[in-house]
Formats: C-alpha cells, sequence, structure tokens
C-alpha cells in the first residue's frame, strides 16, 4: 500500500493541476489582526498530507480558509483549479471539523446524518436513489457504525460521534478530503478505524490534508507534510524531506515531544 | 338528546364552520414551521416578527391594501433590521430583537389611535377567528397553502440547515438563501395564524407544537407528524370549546396546546419526567446501588 508517490500516481491520470493550492494566502480576523501570513501549500494529487503545528498556529483557519468560511484578504485558494465554492458545489471537496458544533439533541439518526452528506448528489428534493442508499450503508460500514446507524446522534460515544461524521464526509464521494484533528479525543478503536480509512482513501486516489499532533502518524502514512507555525506555512513537501529534527525544532520551539527517529 | 343538540349546535352556524377549518389550515402550517422554529432556536424571532406586524395591518388597512401584505412587510422589515443592527453593532442579538420589535409594536399601537376605529385593535392583538370574513378566509388559505408547499418542498434543506449549516454550505447549499427562506415563510406563518390567534399568541403556535412532538419523538419525521396532530387537535376543539365561552379562541387553543405540552413534559415515553425517573431507577438497581428518592 505504501507505494512511493510517483508509482501511484500513475494509476490515476493526472492532468497536471494539483488536487489543492493555497498561494499567498492573507487572512485577516475581523480585529484586523492577521490569523494566516502569506499561506502557501499545494497538494500532489492522492497523497496523504500531514499539517502540522502547535494549538493556535493557524491550522484550523488554513482549513476554513480553503472551505472558503474564511475569505482571504490576498492570495488564491484552488481545489482542483476550480475556487472553494465551484470545489464544494461540484462534490469535489469533504470537510470534517476539529469539533462538530451541533446539537446533540437534534432529532436525526446516525443514518440520517451521513444520508446529508449525499445531498450534493441528489435532486432538489433529497429523494435518495438506491445508489445513494448504498453508499450511505457502504460509508457506515467503512467506519464501523453500521450497527449504531439508528441511534440518535446524541446517544453515541465521542469516538462514535467522530467516525459517524467521517462517514458523512466519505459518503460525499469528494476527491480530497480534509480532516482537522481526526484523533483529537478519540479511543483506541476510532483510531484504528480512521488509520485504516486514510490509507485506504489514499489506495482509492484521493486526495487526504489531516492536521494533527501524532507525529507517529506522520512517519507512518504521510507522504507529505506541512510546518506551520506563527500562522504561517513554514515549509511544505516530501515528508522524507520537510520531516527532519531541524524542522520539527522551528515548529515546536526547543523541545520538540516525539523528536523523528 | 337535547345534550347532543348542544354539542353539536356549533356547527348550525356558518361562521363556526369557517373558524374550524380555518383553525385547523392554521393549526397544521403553525406546526410545521414550529419544528423548524424550536431546532433553529428561533423562538424569540417568532415572536419578534409577529409583534412587528401591527404596524404593517395598521397601514395597510389605510392604503387599501390586503392586510397580509401589510403584514408581511413589516414582518420582513423586522427581520432585516435586526440582522442589521446586529451586524453593525456590539449589541447582542437577543437584545437588538428586543429593541427593534418593541418599537414597531408601538409604532402601531401609535398609528392605531390616528386610524379609525373600523380596525378593532382587540382583533389583531387577540385575533377574530368567528367573525372572519370571507375575503380573509381567502387570504389566509391562499398564503397558508404557498407557506406550506414552500416549506415541505425545502424541508430537507431546511432540516439540514438548522442542525448543520457548516455542512450546508461544505455540500455546496446556499445557505443564505435557506436562512431568509426560513425566515420569509416564518413570517409568512404569522400572516396565515393573525386571524386565528392574534399577534400576543402567534408564537404560541409557534412554539408550542413542536416543543410537544420534540418531547414525543427523536426523529425529525415524526416530530413533524406529533406536531401536526397536537396542533390540529388543539385548534379544532379549542374553536369549538370558544363557542360555549362566547370568545377568546386564540386563548382556547393556546391553553389547549400548554395542556398537551404538559402532559407530553410528565407522560412522554422517553423524555417525559416520568420515564426519565424510571429509567434513573432502573440504571441503579443495574448497578446494585440503593434507589435514591429524586425528590
Amino acid at each position: 500500500m505504501n507505494l512511493p508517490i510517483q508509482e501511484r500516481q500513475a494509476q490515476f491520470a493526472d492532468n497536471g493541476i494539483p488536487s489543492l493550492e493555497v498561494k499567498n494566502v492573507n487572512v485577516a480576523y475581523s480585529e484586523g489582526l492577521l490569523a494566516l501570513r502569506n499561506a502557501n501549500l499545494t497538494l500532489e494529487n492522492n497523497t496523504i498530507c500531514g499539517l502540522i503545528g502547535l494549538n493556535g498556529s493557524g491550522k484550523s483557519t488554513l482549513f476554513k480558509t480553503i472551505m472558503g468560511f474564511l475569505q482571504p484578504l490576498s492570495g488564491t485558494v484552488r481545489i482542483e483549479g476550480k475556487t472553494s465554492r465551484e470545489a464544494q458545489q461540484m462534490g469535489l471537496i469533504a470537510y470534517v471539523p476539529q469539533s462538530e458544533e451541533v446539537d446533540w439533541n437534534f432529532p436525526v439518526s446516525v443514518w440520517d446524518v451521513v444520508l446529508m452528506g449525499r445531498y450534493g448528489h441528489m435532486n432538489r428534493l433529497r429523494i435518495p436513489k438506491k445508489h445513494d442508499l448504498e453508499i450511505v450503508k457502504n460509508s457506515l460500514e467503512r467506519v464501523g457504525m453500521n450497527a449504531f446507524k439508528d441511534r440518535q446522534i446524541g446517544e453515541l460515544s465521542g469516538g462514535q460521534k467522530k467516525r459517524a461524521f467521517l462517514a458523512r464526509a466519505l459518503a460525499q464521494e469528494g476527491q480530497i478530503m480534509l480532516f482537522d484533528e481526526p484523533f483529537g479525543g478519540v479511543d483506541a478503536t476510532t483510531e484504528q478505524v480512521i488509520i485504516r480509512l486514510l490509507t485506504d482513501l489514499r489506495t482509492q486516489g484521493h486526495t487526504v490534508l489531516i492536521s494533527t499532533h501524532d507525529l507517529d502518524s506522520v512517519r507512518g502514512f504521510c507522504d507529505q507534510v506541512a510546518l506551520i507555525a506563527n500562522r504561517t506555512v513554514l515549509e511544505y513537501g516530501r515528508t522524507e524531506i520537510v520531516f527532519t529534527p531541524e524542522n520539527l525544532m522551528r515548529v515546536f520551539g526547543g523541545a520538540p515531544s516525539h523528536p523523528p527517529a | 338528546m337535547e345534550l347532543l343538540q348542544t354539542l353539536i349546535s356549533p356547527f348550525q352556524y356558518e361562521f363556526m364552520v369557517k373558524a374550524t377549518l380555518i383553525s385547523a389550515l392554521t393549526g397544521a402550517i403553525c406546526a410545521v414551521l414550529s419544528c423548524f422554529v424550536i431546532l433553529k432556536g428561533w423562538s424569540l424571532m417568532g415572536d419578534a416578527v409577529s409583534h412587528s406586524v401591527l404596524p404593517g395591518v395598521v397601514l395597510a388597512y389605510v392604503v387599501g391594501l390586503p392586510f397580509t401584505v401589510g403584514a408581511f412587510v413589516f414582518g420582513l422589515l423586522s427581520v432585516v433590521s435586526i440582522g442589521f443592527i446586529k451586524a453593525r453593532s456590539r449589541v447582542k442579538e437577543d437584545t437588538v430583537i428586543g429593541v427593534v420589535f418593541t418599537g414597531l409594536f408601538a409604532l402601531g399601537l401609535v398609528l392605531m389611535s390616528k386610524v379609525s376605529s373600523e380596525v378593532h385593535l382587540s382583533h389583531i392583538l387577540f385575533g377574530d377567528v368567528l367573525g372572519i370574513s370571507d375575503a380573509d378566509v381567502i387570504q389566509t388559505i391562499v398564503v397558508g397553502s404557498i407557506t406550506l408547499i414552500t416549506v415541505l418542498l425545502l424541508r430537507k434543506d431546511l432540516l439540514l440547515f438548522c442542525f448543520d449549516p457548516t455542512h450546508a454550505r461544505s455540500i455546496g447549499l446556499n445557505t443564505t438563501f435557506l436562512y431568509y427562506a426560513l425566515l420569509v415563510v416564518l413570517a409568512l406563518t404569522i400572516v396565515t395564524a393573525l386571524q386565528t390567534v392574534g399577534i400576543i399568541l402567534v408564537v404560541a403556535m409557534l412554539v408550542t407544537p413542536g416543543a410537544t412532538a420534540y418531547l414525543l419523538s427523536d426523529r425529525f419525521d415524526k416530530m413533524l407528524l406529533y406536531a401536526v396532530i397536537s396542533s390540529l387537535f388543539s385548534g379544532v376543539v379549542g374553536t369549538y370549546i370558544s363557542y360555549f365561552l362566547d370568545g377568546a379562541t386564540g386563548g382556547s387553543i393556546v391553553v389547549l396546546q400548554t395542556l398537551l405540552f404538559l402532559v407530553a413534559f410528565v407522560f412522554a415515553p422517553k423524555h417525559g419526567i416520568l420515564a426519565k425517573r424510571r429509567q434513573q431507577q432502573e440504571n441503579a438497581k443495574r448497578n446494585g446501588l440503593e434507589v435514591v428518592s429524586a425528590d
């Protein structure tokens, strides 16, 4: 599964357009302070990229900017050559935020929530076809949540909630998947499920961007790394080139918690 | 036999038949909307829109337009003003809502005092479904049907918008459109219900059936159904009772709705207080603990 990038890419038609391109992006908070400074990032097709940085360094801001939820002051975001909005409307991109800020008492089941991931593929009345239902079922199976499909969304543990929202992202069938801190506060089962999911997604030709604190996972399966500190992307590129002790010192200051081997 | 005569006597009158139909229609529409209103947390917004329509009703009368037009325009005006002020000041939303709707309501009262007494304040404030004119019946049916169809067509998108607007946006839905669509149908629903329960009690129609249904089900489609059933029941029975009370139709309907809510609050199979207590005791027993009195 861990073929070198070049060989894996050969399996897919490469049109030369990067999956994701963030170019000279500056984002400001409403108070005028910069939330992102001159950020650059290019994701090669069909790779997993780990976004590494301290809390508050700008990781979630970068995700929100890619999704178009924050408007850059300057610079561009392109997803398969399209703007964020176009990419969303074409169903190219799926996003799972760090924590879901939803009402957990909302009267929807796990199945209902995952089905919502298919709305972009349905007609205006959102009437699911057989194909949609199969994808929902399949997405739930991939995260091991089929047994919980009839639960009300609040009747789940933290890890199960996370998996339910991952299933919704899978159901979207986006070419590019953004996962903000997927390993944050999850149980061991969920962690294993997510790791397998990420590598499976790569095998199937998707491009994945995850933010994480877990440096072992970067070594384990990230083809690319983007190092983010002080509200800008310091370096990005192939893991073997970028993921060096010197660079990690720059990101984490004096004491990286898990220096790379 | 005499009792039966008395019991069916209300329906010998055309005005009672009309009133019952309008109350039922209004009840059904408000019930559908109430499910969205309580899930979105827009109860106060509903109160605001309903109070804000007063100057619109008075002005429509002065200009000679249908009251629904004036009410709708001022309902929207309140919503837009609230959004505008909130976005451009540091004042919190509930405060802005309070300022705007009381301001518009007060303006309505002032206008009212300057207009001929043919517009009855009490009818606008408390509804007058027993005295509803044929023109108003038609207005209510037309506006109500448009609203109901729109909501049912947009039902799934609106639900997603209420549940998780971020996700709605990330799959390419136009959340600004959904936000205003929900506000517009809210305003239209209020206009529909004005004749039946009046400005003051409209918000009950927009909150209570949804709240009752929310206690009864964990699934949205069932919640819709329960809300409509409870609202139809209160609308029809409330109108019927008000015949014998010689008035206060709106009040009767809302009192019944509140009673249904209280029944659900106590007896709902999963979320009622009795069920909660039973669950607690079962949990305690399962864990081999002494059952502590909940009181």
